[in-house]
């Protein structure tokens, strides 16, 4: 597994490449200084600032986007994944939220993902490789809504299911958009069927919402089915 | 006979008081322990507002995703 920051300086690079031409000079340093910066980020503990509403957990917003032209690998998964902050507090949630594009202003094939502090939004993390997710289809426009819906129901532990959340994923798509709950133990059916109720009452779904719940291993199956590949790494 | 065992009986039961207390102060003791941070929709959505809540974060990546200013 690449070192996450290797990773992101390719992806920026790449994103300028595709996007803009080929990046001048002064560009060309950005990914280093962003790897300064994140770097800084992953040293300094995020705590709540005095006075703030702190949260049961630490969370990490990451953005991803599939590179146009340039079919999935074992490595991109990894390689397009950008950390945009971590946050400990309600208020601190709210900057950097605030500072984001909603999801139903995306394009492309791009994903948020907001998952606890420590935990990477893969499969293959210690956290999630022995779990599954959720996951609730959306016609195109609903998706700023729900995953704002979603993400207030995690942060404050709407959920009552103890430890067992491990994040959120919206991810924007060509005909619809498709938002997700990941859990720690996809066996614990008790916990499972929980964590569907209350997504059904804080999204405030129709009763005929189609809900689907699958394992990380059947994702990690249907990938490596799909690509042809023994190993699979790369998660969402 | 019958008298001195319903005696022995009443005193057999009369320590059982602070013992009960005493169960009770462990399961209060054991909710503190669980007890989570919780916060409803509304009560999150009533702190969007504030200013504190609408700072640019410090450290903030350069990307097409993230907005020069702060939206509601």
């Amino acid at each position: 597994m690449n070192n996450k920051f290797d990773a992101l300086k390719d992806d920026d690079s790449g994103d300028h490449e595709q996007d803009q031409g080929s990046p001048k000079d002064s560009e060309k340093e950005k990914p280093e200084e962003d790897d300064k910066e994140q770097n800084i980020i992953k040293k300094k503990m995020v705590v709540p600032g005095p006075g703030e509403h702190p949260l049961q957990y630490n969370y990490t917003f990451w953005y991803s986007r599939r590179t146009p032209g340039r079919p999935a690998s074992t490595q991109s998964y990894e390689q397009n994944i950008k950390q945009i902050g971590s946050f400990a507090s309600v208020e601190q949630f709210w900057r950097f939220y605030s500072h984001m594009i909603r999801p139903g202003d995306l394009t492309g094939h791009s994903d948020f993902h907001l998952f606890k502090e420590g935990i990477k939004p893969m499969w293959e993390d210690d956290a999630n490789k022995m779990g599954g997710k959720w996951i609730i289809r959306l016609r195109k426009g609903l998706a700023s809504r729900c995953w704002e819906n979603l993400i207030l129901a995690m942060l404050g532990e709407q959920f009552m299911v103890g430890e067992e959340i491990c994040g959120a994923v919206v991810s924007v798509r060509f005909q619809e958009d498709i938002i997700s709950i990941w859990n720690k133990t996809a066996s614990d059916q008790a916990t499972t069927a929980r964590i569907r109720d209350t997504l059904r009452r804080v999204l405030n779904l129709p009763p005929n919402t189609i809900m689907e719940y699958k394992t990380h291993t059947d994702s990690i199956k249907a990938w490596e089915d799909f690509h042809g590949l023994v190993n699979a790494s790369g998660g969402r | 006979m019958e008298v001195s065992s319903r005696r022995v009986l009443l005193r057999h039961l009369e320590p059982a008081r602070p013992l009960r207390r005493c169960v009770h102060v462990n399961i209060l003791f054991s909710f503190v322990l669980v007890e989570r941070i919780s916060y409803t929709r509304d009560f999150l959505i009533g702190l969007a507002g504030c200013p504190e809540a609408k700072k640019r974060p410090e450290y903030l990546p350069d990307h097409p995703i993230v907005l020069p200013e702060a939206v509601s």
